[in-house]
């Protein structure tokens, strides 16, 4: 099973309905934002935890989506594009510039593989909210996108402009604030 | 970009966990409605009819200043005949007088008329001179 699937992006709409919906047809239209506003909202409350942020920026995804839905060649691709899509309008709107720090970050990985191999102090957590808290919006997404929506270290790096590299690092960094945080 | 993650190295359970926490904490509350969307697309559209009127008038602006050039040059110094208009200037009626003035002034030394003659035309061409430089 693929990530999109696990998510909600793997929906298969019929064809007709997508070129109606190309077309500009509302009933059209209407169907696919039935279909995809779940896993679309979803994706956006992960990112932004905001849930008022979230219901304007997916309603902004599906206003450009059906601007756009003319563009898509390939009708199977629809579910893959509008992840895209929902994943770019999240990004664009909280770009900014991304503060490098120079932390040892060989020992940061090898503490967040060490925090990889324990799972009981999260099975106990029971305020998720307050752990995540510890973490900064960019290292917050990475980690939503990379776990959730499964995206590979490689792919965010592409989305992200960075380098594969770097990512990495951030995401491990990020894995060990939340071991600090949670073993005080 | 495909992310169904086929280069993923596999999840470690305390990652599988905290996707789980992480997926449950991020359904959505208030899920947004197609009529709340449809209400959105409507401002949307209603913002940007005063923009585009705007761009609309930018783009017009070269054209119209284009076409009241063309009109000042070219349509109207042609007559509603469709021909042009004479290049001399249009004479006068007092050019006409003073024409009339200084024949009688040249006539009038020509046949040794009287000072007080003379002078009383030349008094009547100064009249005339000065009406026209007012």
């Amino acid at each position: 099973m693929t990530q999109n699937a696990l998510t909600g992006f793997a929906q298969k709409l019929d064809a007709e309905v997508i070129k109606g919906a190309q077309a500009g047809r509302r009933d059209c239209q209407r169907q696919l934002f039935e279909t995809y506003q779940r896993p679309v909202q979803r994706l956006i409350q992960g990112m932004c935890r905001d849930h008022e942020l979230a219901r304007d920026l997916t309603q902004d995804v599906f206003l450009v989506a059906f601007e756009k839905v003319a563009q898509l060649r390939d009708p199977k691709a629809l579910g893959g594009w509008l992840k895209q899509l929902t994943v770019n309008t999240a990004l664009s709107h909280f770009r900014r510039p991304q503060q490098q720090t120079n932390s040892d970050d060989s020992a940061a990985q090898l503490d967040a593989d060490d925090w990889l191999s324990q799972t009981d102090w999260l099975q106990q957590l029971d305020d998720i909210d307050t752990l995540l808290s510890v973490l900064d919006e960019h290292e917050y997404q990475l980690i939503w996108l990379y776990l959730v929506e499964g995206y590979s270290h490689e792919e965010l790096a592409e989305l992200l402009n960075e380098q594969a590299a770097t990512v990495r690092q951030r995401y491990h960094r990020a894995l060990k604030k939340l071991r600090q945080r949670s073993s005080r | 970009m495909n992310p169904s993650g086929p280069q993923k190295q596999s999840l470690s359970p305390s990652e599988e966990l905290l996707r789980e926490r992480l997926k449950a904490q991020a359904e959505p509350l208030q899920p947004v409605t197609w009529q709340e969307l449809t209400a959105r697309q409507a401002t949307a559209v209603k913002q940007a009819q005063p923009a585009r009127s705007k761009a609309v008038a930018l783009w017009l602006t070269p054209f119209a200043v284009a076409a009241a050039v063309a009109w000042l040059m070219v349509v109207q110094p042609l007559s509603t005949n469709g021909q042009a208009r004479p290049q001399t200037p249009m004479l006068l009626a007092g050019n006409y007088q003073l024409e009339s003035i200084d024949r009688q002034i040249q006539q009038a030394y020509l046949r040794g008329a009287d000072d007080a003659t003379i002078t009383a035309l030349w008094q009547q061409r100064e009249v005339l001179t000065a009406q026209e430089t007012f």
